[in-house]
């Protein structure tokens, strides 16, 4: 990764890999991709791949969202190319998270002739309305009754120093709640998992 | 005498050479969430040398795979 001058001609490959927040519709993902495809051609980089991930789990909840929309481009520019697009991603609060890597250093521009005609294509495999699946809800910590009631079993099994089994069967009955509840409207979801990130917290601390 | 006994001791299951090396066999690719997977213990650290078995040149690459996964919550920071 050194910072040797560009041979004229050549240009640095790179890939970016953005997440959406989920359910978006179709004209807030397709405005993201006008937008680098504006900031590619108006620093005279080149498009070469763009791939729609779809929609995946977050391995961690950003800005509370539990699952993203991945989207992956590949191309060809110079540093003015990268700063244009990361800016431009900034700009978008539809976009929760980014990340560039260079992939290769010098690369002859005149063989790659492809990639005007690569788009976005964000119909494929789009899938509206997912409902969110927490962290919180997939453990059964959704609801606060069910908690609390297992902390009274730790307490218990503690005691009885025999518990794993009482536990476990807990663990089973609090997934059938999470069933029952999920189809529920969006926001009272984001403010119950808002409810149990704050009761979180409060326990470890 | 005891030294031979050491060197005809078998070795059980253990790589010797890395196998990131040999070519063909495994690459190493932050946007492939699922083979990340076996770089991270279940607590979401990097696997250290002594058990992952890749030469310092490829547990560099590893570990640089890892932390860009974890960037794009592709791998958690802690588990």
């Amino acid at each position: 990764m050194s910072r040797a001058q560009l041979a004229p001609g050549h240009a640095r490959e790179y890939e970016t890999i953005y997440i959406l927040r989920p359910n978006l519709d179709k004209d807030q993902a397709n405005d993201v991709a006008t937008r680098i495809a504006d900031a590619i051609k108006g620093t005279e980089g080149m498009l070469t791949e763009a791939e729609f991930w779809g929609q995946r789990r977050l391995a961690y909840p950003i800005e509370r969202h539990h699952r993203g929309t991945y989207v992956y481009i590949k191309y060809l520019g110079r540093g003015e190319t990268v700063s244009e697009i990361e800016r431009q991603l900034r700009l978008v609060d539809t976009v929760i998270r980014y990340q560039t890597v260079q992939l290769a250093a010098n690369v002859p521009l005149e063989g790659r002739e492809a990639g005007e005609d690569v788009t976005i294509d964000y119909e494929l495999e789009y899938q509206p309305d997912e409902p969110e699946l927490t962290r919180e809800r997939e453990l059964g910590l959704d609801t606060p009754p069910p908690e609390r009631r297992r902390r009274d079993d730790r307490d218990r099994d503690a005691k009885a120093d025999e518990g794993k089994d009482g536990d476990e069967a807990k663990a089973d009955a609090s997934e059938g709640d999470e069933k029952a509840e999920a189809p529920k409207a969006e926001k009272a979801e984001e403010a119950k998992a808002e409810e149990t990130k704050s009761e979180e917290s409060g326990g470890e601390s | 005498m005891s030294e031979d006994s050491k060197d005809e001791r078998p070795r059980r299951g253990r790589r010797r050479g890395c196998r990131f090396c040999s070519e063909g066999e495994a690459v190493i690719d932050y946007k492939d969430a699922q083979a990340m997977r076996y770089f991270v213990t279940d607590r979401g650290k990097i696997v250290p040398r002594r058990n992952s078995g890749a030469c310092a040149k490829h547990q560099r690459a590893i570990t640089t795979a890892v932390k860009r996964a974890r960037a794009i919550a592709l791998l958690p920071y802690t588990n």
